[in-house]
């Protein structure tokens, strides 16, 4: 134990005594354990973590598709009569739901208030399985005309706004200019479609359904595929329903357009955009990690050349491998536990700012945590390249002491065999990571650079954009939006 | 009493391009306990490699070596280096003091090595600290201390562990004469108290400290010869 002590306090004072080095290491180890498990973390929720709802595999979403306007990829959202189709004719799902997600003005206390929200089917909440936090969802009734004045609150509006009050369920609020009861507030995090501040019911009046509203593509639809069928099984179904959507309905160019049902599970349609790029940023964090095991493992091996000598004392005082390994190992642990440790601190302030900057680039990002196993890993990827690098002195040793290095005017800034080729081995492989970093990075930013470049066919040059929610109790008519605007328009340009 | 070393027909060399090129070539010698021996010859004579053969850290050569009766070609890694911290002492050129310890803890060194306890290490070292008349510098490390001081807890390393051999390299070689002579005066005493040292010197003067010289050139023993008298 005393032994023991004396080698701490030894590779303590080694590490204070080189405070370039041991700064450069234990940087390097954190900015690669912070970043690695940051990045990683992230990856994990937005990808590769089922999506917050009970059997999120079953979750799909639906869209119609006209091969014949010429648009290969073209995805249209639905008609309410096609989806009082669907609804109807479907055999393979348990429920289907429309999600019109919009923008909200909400009074309070005389001032306007502007908010993200979806108008959707009653059965939208049982769709996703989420029951809410206060009171109760919509029901089936509240989706028929004259009853749909409520309200389902999100959680971040019932605290923003009403201070977290218990007693909200049952109170009137003015949104879009009428008064709607709320009747629930929704569980902390729940934000379908993201971002959502509040739900009110999807109301179809008869004329709707009406056939000359089947061109009328302005309603997402959301399904739940019956227990026991598959994304295969109900797409087999999706066929079925728009041959019989084609048959009944000869007088809408659904034949001629070459109309089709498609769908993809949620998750896919929630991450699909930014799949690859998250994937691409992944693999360049781990060159990074890669990079930075090639530079500890560097750094020690070059700080090992200069330790030669004293390891040949030591080993001439008497000392036997083991004992210079369980030194050198003592120091490696104490830097690399050093630099994994800063690196865990590292982490949330790192995740924090990826978080802050990807709020809306990125879905689902704003629910990520540090993810214990990536932390756990790239902790022990760094600290143990560090525990062996550190060890190659040692290596050295074992193959005996060049007692030339013990003379005076011998060789004392040479490094044996092992390192030497040991080093070559890294400098190559940190040259090569970081060309690849840089050609990636060289990539990335000629993309953007194009994208920047790319010519929106008018000039954005001091224009500015706003959004104004008309609420339509205030404004029932067309006459009376286009009026409103009209003047809008006229006082801005004065 | 039986010789404390004894080398018979003791060889090393290097393979170099195909080539094999001879250090140390046929050394045959008996060193005796309580001798004082001292290595001259010119440089590449191979007196330090065999300095580092007798002192078991350099274990590639062929031959016969037996230190106290014990026959070190036969013995593996472990076994060596029991028999080395065991009975060897080592004093270099360049002190070879550790950096980054002070005096007190470079003295510790060996003594932790043998497994010696917490306790008699400090008892031990704090003697040494006494016997060297160093106390005062316990607490300095080796870049506040000047060369001679530097050397005389070099040479109080070499002597804590209470070796049966020291062994020497140009003890004396980056010290000025007057504190070489100090070192040289401190063996003489190390020796007369019956350890054994075997020092590499170019010095005539620091031989004749010794009792036998031991010259080498190009890897053979060439002379042997009593060491002549002090002058002064």
């Amino acid at each position: 134990m005393s032994t023991f002590l004396q080698d701490l306090r030894y590779a303590l004072r080694m590490l204070l005594k080189n405070p370039g080095f041991t700064l450069v290491a234990v940087l390097t180890l954190a900015l690669g354990v912070g970043a690695n498990t940051a990045i990683f973390s992230v990856v994990n929720t937005v990808l590769l973590e089922p999506l917050p709802y009970p059997n999120p595999e079953g979750l799909v979403k639906i869209w119609t598709h006209f091969t014949g306007i010429g648009l290969p990829n073209d995805q249209n959202w639905f008609s309410p009569p096609e989806f009082r189709d669907v609804q109807q004719q479907n055999r393979s799902l348990s429920d289907v739901s429309v999600v019109n997600a919009g923008t909200y003005s909400l009074g309070i206390s005389g001032n306007p208030q502007s908010l993200n929200g979806a108008t959707v089917s009653p059965n939208f909440f049982t769709l996703l399985g989420v029951n809410p936090h206060l009171g109760r969802t919509f029901s089936t009734d509240e989706g028929q005309p004259g009853h749909d004045r409520v309200i389902v609150l999100g959680y971040g509006l019932w605290q923003r706004v009403f201070g977290s009050e218990p007693q909200i369920v049952g109170k009137d609020v003015v949104i879009d200019g009428r008064t709607c009861k709320v009747i629930g507030v929704m569980p902390q995090g729940f934000q379908y479609p993201s971002p959502s501040d509040l739900w009110t019911p999807q109301v179809f009046l008869p004329n709707d359904f009406a056939p000359n509203n089947r061109g009328n593509h302005g309603y997402e639809v959301l399904a739940r595929i019956k227990p026991g069928l598959s994304l295969t099984q109900t797409r087999r179904d999706m066929e079925s329903v728009s041959k019989s959507i084609i048959e009944q309905n000869r007088a809408y160019p659904y034949q001629k357009f070459g109309f089709a049902l498609i769908l993809h599970s949620l998750l896919e349609e929630t991450v699909g955009e930014v799949k690859t790029s998250l994937w691409v940023l992944m693999g360049a964090v781990g060159f990074v990690l890669l990079l930075v095991c090639a530079n500890v493992a560097g750094l020690l091996l070059v700080r090992s050349t200069a330790r030669q000598k004293e390891i040949a004392v030591r080993i001439a005082l008497g000392a036997g491998i083991r004992r210079v390994v369980r030194q050198l190992l003592t120091e490696s642990l104490l830097l690399s536990l050093v630099g994994g440790l800063l690196g865990l601190l590292l982490t949330p302030l790192l995740l924090r700012v990826i978080v802050t900057l990807s709020t809306t680039a990125l879905p689902r990002v704003v629910s990520t945590a540090i993810n214990v196993h990536a932390l756990l890993f790239t902790f022990a990827v760094a600290v143990g390249t560090g525990i062996l690098f550190g060890l190659a002195p040692a290596l050295e040793a074992s193959r005996g002491v060049q007692y030339q290095i013990l003379k005076e005017g011998g060789r004392t800034g040479t490094e044996g065999r092992t390192t030497h080729r040991l080093r070559r081995i890294f400098v190559v492989a940190e040259a090569a990571l970081a060309v690849l970093l840089l050609a990636g990075s060289g990539l990335l930013l000629r993309s953007f650079v194009k994208l920047l470049a790319v010519d929106p066919g008018f000039r954005s040059e001091n224009v500015l954009t706003v959004e104004v929610a008309l609420p339509t109790a205030k404004y029932p008519k067309p006459e009376a939006t286009r009026a409103f605007f009209r003047d809008l328009v006229d006082r801005v340009k004065r | 009493m039986e010789p404390l070393i004894q080398m018979r027909n003791l060889e090393k060399a290097f393979e170099a391009g195909g080539s094999k090129f001879f250090v140390l070539r046929r050394i045959t010698l008996d060193i005796q306990q309580g001798e004082f021996v001292t290595f001259m010859g010119p440089s590449g004579a191979g007196k330090s490699t065999l300095l580092s053969i007798i002192g078991m850290l350099d274990s590639a050569w062929t031959g016969e070596y037996y230190f106290l009766d014990q026959p070190v070609h036969k013995l593996n890694v472990k076994k060596r280096n029991e028999l080395h911290k065991a009975n060897i002492g080592f004093v270099f050129q360049s002190y070879h003091l550790i950096d980054n310890l002070t005096v007190f803890e470079n003295l510790e060194i060996p003594l932790s090595y043998k497994n010696v306890p917490h306790k008699e290490r400090v008892s031990l070292v704090c003697d040494v600290l006494d016997r060297f008349n160093i106390v005062g510098k316990k607490d300095l490390f080796p870049n506040q201390l000047s060369g001679g001081q530097q050397q005389l807890v070099g040479v109080a390393r070499a002597v804590i562990q209470n070796p049966k051999l020291i062994l020497a390299d140009e003890p004396t070689g980056n010290l000025h004469s007057a504190q070489g002579e100090e070192i040289m005066q401190l063996f003489k005493r190390l020796n007369e108290g019956g350890t054994t040292i075997i020092q590499v010197t170019h010095s005539e003067r620091n031989a004749t400290f010794g009792n036998r010289i031991i010259q080498l050139k190009d890897g053979w023993v060439v002379s042997e010869e009593k060491a002549t008298a002090r002058v002064g």
